[in-house]
Parts: C-alpha cells; sequence; structure tokens
C-alpha cells in the first residue's frame, strides 16, 4: 500500500496523465499513447524520458512484421509514486 | 484568514478536476482495449451452452467448447496486443479483486450451477432453463461491464 505523498516530478499534467494510463493498463505502445495524450511525439518523448531516468517508467523496444515499436510500462516505484499523489489529491479534496 | 480559505478551496476544486481527467482518460484507454460486444456475447453462450450440455443433456460433449472458449482468450489478447495494448487480467485493485472474485465463484456461479442442477432434477425443466437464461445474462453483464468500470468511475469522486 502506497502512502500518501506528493510528487513533484510527475505532478506536471502530461506526466500525471502519462502515469494515470500506464496504472490502468500493463503497457502500451507510444503511438496509442500518443494518441490518447492527444500530444506530439516530442512533447512525449520528453516527458517519458524524464520519468525514465527517474525509474518510473520502463521503455521496452519489440521487433514485430519488421519495425520496431517502442512500448511503455510503468515501474513498481512509478505506480507507488503515482498512487501516492492520487492519495495526496485525494486528501486535498478532503 | 479569508485569503487562506479561498486558496484552499481553489487547491480543492483543483486537485478534484485533476482526480475527474485522470479517472476519464483512465476509462477511455480501458474503453479502448474492451471486446467488441458480438465477442462478449460469444463468450456467453458458449458458456451458457457448455452449462446446458452438462446439465440438461447429461453430455460430455460441454468439453469441446474449452476449444473456442482458448480461442476467444487467445483472440482477445492478440487483439489488444495489435491495438498497442498489454492490459491486466483484474484491472481492480488486489483487494476489489478479492471480493468480486469470492462474491462470484465462491457465492453467485455456484450458486447458479446448483440452483439451475437441482431444478432439472426436480422436473421443473421451464425453471430450469430460466435460470439458465438468467444466469447467462448476469454472466455477460458481469464480464463485460463490471471488472473495468466500477472502481475506475469512484477514483475522482470523494
Amino acid at each position: 500500500m502506497s502512502a500518501s505523498q506528493f510528487d513533484a516530478l510527475i505532478h506536471a499534467p502530461n506526466r500525471l496523465q502519462i502515469c494515470a494510463v500506464l496504472e490502468a493498463l500493463v503497457e502500451i505502445e507510444f503511438k496509442k499513447l500518443r494518441e490518447l495524450l492527444d500530444v506530439s511525439d516530442s512533447v512525449l518523448s520528453k516527458h517519458i524520458k524524464a520519468l525514465e531516468e527517474a525509474d518510473y517508467v520502463e521503455v521496452i523496444k519489440r521487433t514485430a512484421g519488421g519495425r520496431q515499436h517502442t512500448w511503455v510500462a510503468l515501474t513498481s516505484s512509478g505506480r507507488k509514486a503515482f498512487q501516492g499523489h492520487v492519495k495526496e489529491l485525494k486528501k486535498i479534496v478532503g | 484568514m479569508g485569503k487562506s480559505m479561498n486558496e484552499n478551496e481553489s487547491a480543492s476544486s483543483e486537485a478534484q478536476a485533476t482526480l475527474e481527467s485522470l479517472g476519464k482518460l483512465q476509462r477511455d484507454a480501458l474503453e479502448s482495449t474492451r471486446n467488441p460486444i458480438w465477442l462478449d456475447i460469444l463468450t456467453t453462450l458458449t458458456i451458457g451452452t457448455m452449462n446446458w450440455l452438462y446439465l440438461y443433456m447429461h453430455s460430455k460433449l460441454h468439453l469441446i467448447l474449452l476449444i473456442p472458449i482458448a480461442w476467444i482468450a487467445f483472440y482477445s489478447i492478440q487483439r489488444c496486443r495489435k491495438a498497442g495494448f498489454r492490459v491486466k487480467a483484474f484491472p481492480m485493485p488486489a483487494r476489489f479483486t478479492f471480493i468480486y472474485f469470492f462474491l462470484l465463484m465462491v457465492v453467485l456461479f455456484p450458486t447458479f450451477f446448483f440452483g439451475i442442477k437441482y431444478l432439472y432434477s426436480i422436473g421443473m425443466t421451464w425453471a430450469g432453463h430460466a435460470l439458465l437464461v438468467a444466469f447467462c445474462i448476469f454472466l455477460f453483464f458481469s464480464i463485460r461491464y463490471f471488472p473495468i468500470y466500477s472502481w475506475i468511475a469512484k477514483k475522482g469522486e470523494k
């Protein structure tokens, strides 16, 4: 069970949204995540890189049909951070 | 004092809006992973037919229907992967999964199963058929709606 804690790294709206989608699923392809969040490739790449550096997400490269596909998954520390952040938001709501 | 209260209210409404938008995003993400309705109907009909063959016809052929069930499971996984998702088998938090499966597996499904069996055994064939249809409807709704939406919908609410 994650403790309620505000996390400055995932507080940015796009990062919070990335974590929310990844928390609901196991893994998602980069292209699909971009469609869901309605952001550009470069914006999504930047946020994923920041989350990856903090070990909140894992980037997986897979080859299918001769093409490389990038998949993104939440790590256990990322899941804890996101759940803690959501708890903190709920606390603020009261 | 008044200013601080306003700040608190503003933070609270901002947090509420964030939670609601996150809940909506998670619902949208899960919605796009959902099986097509015909597949859920096919799953329900296959399981319903299995029960009918076993309980009413006393046929051993019901085990053959495990083949389409395995195909449906395989197709669902492949469909999600092609669409760019890998989904959780049970998207609920652990304690809800436990309660859900306890209710389904220990209480509701056995009640339906033994209820249908009992009705057939005492000769109330039509009542047995009616309970089997009720079981199929219940199964359809639990496959299609419950696992994904019940908890997510409440996530942003407080």
